[in-house]
């Protein structure tokens, strides 16, 4: 609030329209100094009344902006909503803690079957089986067949 | 608009030093991190936010408190995201959002800190303008099937537009800047000041004035546009 011992200053319109637009359009609610002296220029200058008569205007406009309309009913509706979204993530980290505690208990078999369990000669089997005999011995995989 | 002020309750019009000390209060809440925060003393009481019980009572999952809450502020608070968004459907279910966060925060919620309806409305704009962001992405990416309507049903809200000037005002306040818009809307509230606008906009008070300049320059300018258009059609 500017004190009221200053002397109006001279306000040019471009200062008047953007007090305007800072102040709203009552000068009953300006800093004083730029009210005094807007009330001066408003007295000399027809577009700077006009201007302030828009912004009163304005002013009435946002003042009287319409309400949303609240049904009867309505605070129960959404607090139901309300209620049902709070629930919804109680499921979602139940079903999320349900599939860690899985994924972990599938790993630790993994890994205790992994470790415990006696190796068969199963890689000399598979060696056999999928390997032809190097040495050119009577594998079932190296016949008789001719080089290239 | 005097339903919208007299439905905020506890925002209620207050002296000018009432006001001031609301504001800082806010303005402290929000800076520094407005729920953890607090009480300090001689900042205010728990009984100067007449929410603080129910706020109390929903930490222990009372949803009597919950759907009380919504009864105080639900109106407020679609009146707002409704006339930001033009979206019943948008407007209902950010308002229920907004009363999910409250729920989630409530137990860090210190009576003391910055009112409840305040965390409230913050809550609420800023999801507002989140939401109006990710529309225009969407309509930008040609992702979105249509674009956003306005209003898209004559709604019972249409019915209490009783003066086209207002109707037009409002078409106009859609059309500015996300952030300009949530200023407007605001301070359209009635009694808000700057300091509290910035609070709940998390920007600057100088920011916020400029937001409320521009927003303001902005509609004055489309409302003399129609008036000299209004001149031209009877001329």
């Amino acid at each position: 609030m500017t004190g009221s011992t200053r002397q109006p200053l001279s306000m040019s319109r471009t200062e008047f329209e953007d007090s305007l637009d800072r102040h709203g359009g009552t000068l009953a609610q300006w800093p004083e100094a730029e009210r005094r002296a807007a009330q001066s220029l408003v007295l000399s200058d027809r577009d700077a009344a006009a201007a302030l008569a828009l912004a009163a205007r304005l002013d009435r406009a946002l003042g009287a902006l319409p309400a949303a309309p609240v049904e009867l009913g309505y605070a129960t509706r959404i607090a139901a909503r309300v209620a049902d979204r709070m629930a919804a993530p109680r499921l979602g980290r139940l079903a999320a803690a349900f599939g860690t505690t899985a994924l972990a208990a599938s790993l630790v078999a993994g890994f205790v079957l992994g470790t415990t369990l006696a190796p068969t000669d199963d890689a000399s089997t598979l060696a056999a089986l999928v390997l032809p005999d190097i040495d050119g011995g009577s594998s079932a995989g190296t016949s008789s067949g001719g080089t290239l | 608009m005097a339903d919208a002020i007299a439905a905020k309750g506890p925002t209620a019009p207050a002296p000018d030093a009432a006001r001031v000390r609301h504001a800082k209060i806010v303005r402290d809440g929000f800076s520094r991190g407005f729920l953890m925060r607090p009480a300090a003393p001689g900042a205010t009481s728990p009984a100067d936010d007449p929410d603080a019980p129910l706020v109390a009572a929903l930490r222990q999952g009372d949803e009597r408190a919950l759907a009380e809450l919504i009864r105080r502020h639900g109106g407020r608070l679609r009146t707002l995201v409704l006339r930001f968004s033009g979206r019943r459907d948008e407007a209902d279910d950010i308002v229920q959002e907004t009363f999910v966060v409250a729920w989630k925060e409530a137990a860090r919620w210190r009576p003391g800190a910055a009112p409840f309806a305040a965390f409230l409305t913050r809550v609420a704009i800023n999801r507002a303008i989140d939401r109006a962001r990710r529309a225009r992405l969407w309509r930008w990416t040609g992702l979105a099937e249509t674009a956003e309507p306005e209003d898209p049903a004559p709604g019972p809200e249409a019915a209490m537009i009783d003066a086209a000037e207002t109707r037009a005002v409002l078409d106009d306040i859609r059309t500015l800047p996300d952030r300009q818009r949530a200023a407007i809307l605001l301070a359209a509230e009635g009694d808000r000041g700057v300091a509290e606008i910035a609070a709940t906009l998390g920007v600057s008070e100088g920011a916020a004035e400029q937001l409320l300049v521009r927003a303001r320059r902005t509609l004055r300018t489309k409302l003399a546009a129609r008036q000299d258009a209004g001149e031209g059609d009877q001329t």
